[in-house]
């Protein structure tokens, strides 16, 4: 008889923390994992300040932004060009 | 029956001149025009009973606006007035002979597109009234007998003097709203189909013998549909001949639920002022303007596909939008989040909700005033609508 073997499922978790991030994209400070890596925030950051930025030339400055994941929500604050970015996982 | 003044004080009258009225006179109406400054205020009641003309010029001459009110028992004699003058109201009798309240009505509205017009009657009849605004009275109403009508009548009459220009209030009720509407319509006891448009929505409630039995506003009926239709603030109305065969879905006393509509309308102004949007508005975005404190829409389908309202440069936004949602989504596909559900955002000038389904991405402006917790309630319902679609 054939061993069937199951794959192991890793279900992606994230973190709960909050960083921020400068007007220029740089991660400023971090509550973070140091596991979770830098390239993700300063990507969740590009995404938030482009929104924010974009809306500000639009005439429709936003004072807080939330990204609602299935798995995940994102919620940032503006701070002047920069934002801080508060990492929620969803919970079920 | 003989009406006496218990509500307001008397006034000088100016009788009319019964050698005016020459019978024979062709029913044509020249010069005169809107008034304006005192005239705006002035009121010609007509009438072939000078018993209630003498009563009524009383009354009216007593209301809170002041008005200058003349009187004439024959449709000669006011339309030569209204051709000398301006006024700003008529009230004019229905019955009378040689030429009608009807005839002088449809050349009055005709003639001077800006003069309100009441048409008041002894006979309550179905056909009189749908006459009457068939031939464009601003109100219809049967003479009122007790003190209470005489009071509500007055009030009328008063906002409709002291409301001005068009686009303000409903057709025929200036400054009155649809609660002043309905209860003239009950309280007189009548049976018809009120028919009210607000831009591309149209609603419409059945009174039947004084009561209020249903009503209907796109997919939607009884009191719920009432309530949304009491909303609208602005607006037209006609009024259909009564309809009883119509099932009645609304149970209570038309004061019930005149009240409780508008403890509605008041517990929704205590979180926005604005009123409920429609007009200037396609159908395909209707669903979404109807969910609470939404200002502004824009829906995107696609190339030349992006709907909009409220929105002023609605390119710039829509390329906005897709930016938004496109970048998010391309995050939550590196983050393995899942999919993107809604983007939603307060701001000092507008909040906003973002939503991406089935290829149509939906921007929708909402009251700054509104929470993150409200906005995001919002988003859930406009996503069941975007869902629906």
């Amino acid at each position: 008889m054939k061993r069937i073997s199951k794959k192991a499922i890793n279900p992606v978790r994230f973190p709960r923390g909050s960083f921020t991030v400068s007007s220029a994209g740089t991660i400023v400070v971090s509550t973070l994992p140091g596991a979770f890596p830098m390239e993700r925030m300063e990507a969740i950051g590009r995404a938030v300040l482009s929104a924010l930025g974009a809306a500000r030339g639009l005439g429709t400055p936003l004072t807080e932004l939330a990204a609602d994941f299935a798995g995940l929500e994102i919620r940032a604050r503006d701070l002047s060009g920069g934002a801080i970015i508060f990492i929620t996982p969803q919970e079920y | 029956m003989p009406v006496t003044a218990q509500v307001w004080s008397p006034f000088e009258v100016t009788p009319p001149n019964p050698a005016d009225c020459a019978p024979s006179a062709p029913l044509e109406i020249q010069g005169g025009g809107p008034p304006s400054g005192p005239s705006s205020r002035r009121i010609l009641i007509l009438d072939d009973d000078q018993e209630f003309l003498d009563t009524y010029s009383r009354i009216l001459g007593r209301l809170p606006s002041r008005p200058e009110v003349r009187v004439a028992t024959c449709a000669t004699r006011a339309l030569a007035l209204l051709d000398a003058e301006p006024f700003a109201l008529l009230i004019t009798d229905l019955r009378m002979p040689k030429i009608d309240g009807f005839q002088v009505l449809l050349g009055a509205r005709q003639r001077f597109p800006a003069l309100r017009t009441v048409a008041i009657t002894g006979l309550g009849d179905q056909q009189y009234r749908a006459r009457a605004y068939a031939s464009g009275s601003d109100l219809y109403t049967e003479k009122p007998t007790t003190p209470s009508e005489i009071r509500l009548f007055g009030e009328c009459v008063d906002a409709l003097l002291t409301q001005a220009g068009p686009d303000g209030g409903f057709r025929g009720i200036h400054s009155k709203s649809l609660m002043d509407l309905i209860q003239i319509e009950c309280l007189s006891q009548n049976s018809g189909v009120l028919r009210i448009t607000r831009g591309s929505l149209e609603g419409r409630v059945w009174i039947e013998g004084g009561n209020v039995i249903d009503a209907e506003v796109q997919d939607t009926c009884g009191e719920e549909a009432f309530r949304q239709i009491f909303g609208w603030k602005t607006g037209h109305f006609e009024i259909l001949p009564g309809d009883p065969t119509r099932p009645r879905t609304i149970f209570g006393s038309y004061e019930s639920l005149l009240l409780d509509s508008a403890q509605t309308l008041d517990e929704f102004a205590a979180d926005s002022d604005e009123e409920i949007p429609g007009e200037g508005m396609s159908r395909l975005l209707q669903p979404f303007a109807r969910v609470k404190g939404v200002e502004a829409l824009l829906l995107n389908a696609g190339p030349g596909q992006c709907e909009s309202w409220g929105v002023e440069n609605p390119e710039q936004f829509a390329e906005w939008t897709h930016n938004v949602l496109t970048g998010f989504q391309a995050l939550g596909a590196l983050l393995e989040t899942g999919p993107l559900r809604a983007v939603e955002a307060t701001g000092s000038v507008r909040g906003v909700v973002l939503l991406a389904q089935n290829g149509r991405e939906l921007m929708a402006g909402l009251d700054r005033k509104m929470t993150a917790r409200l906005v995001r309630a919002a988003g859930m319902e406009l996503a069941t609508h975007l869902g629906k679609e």
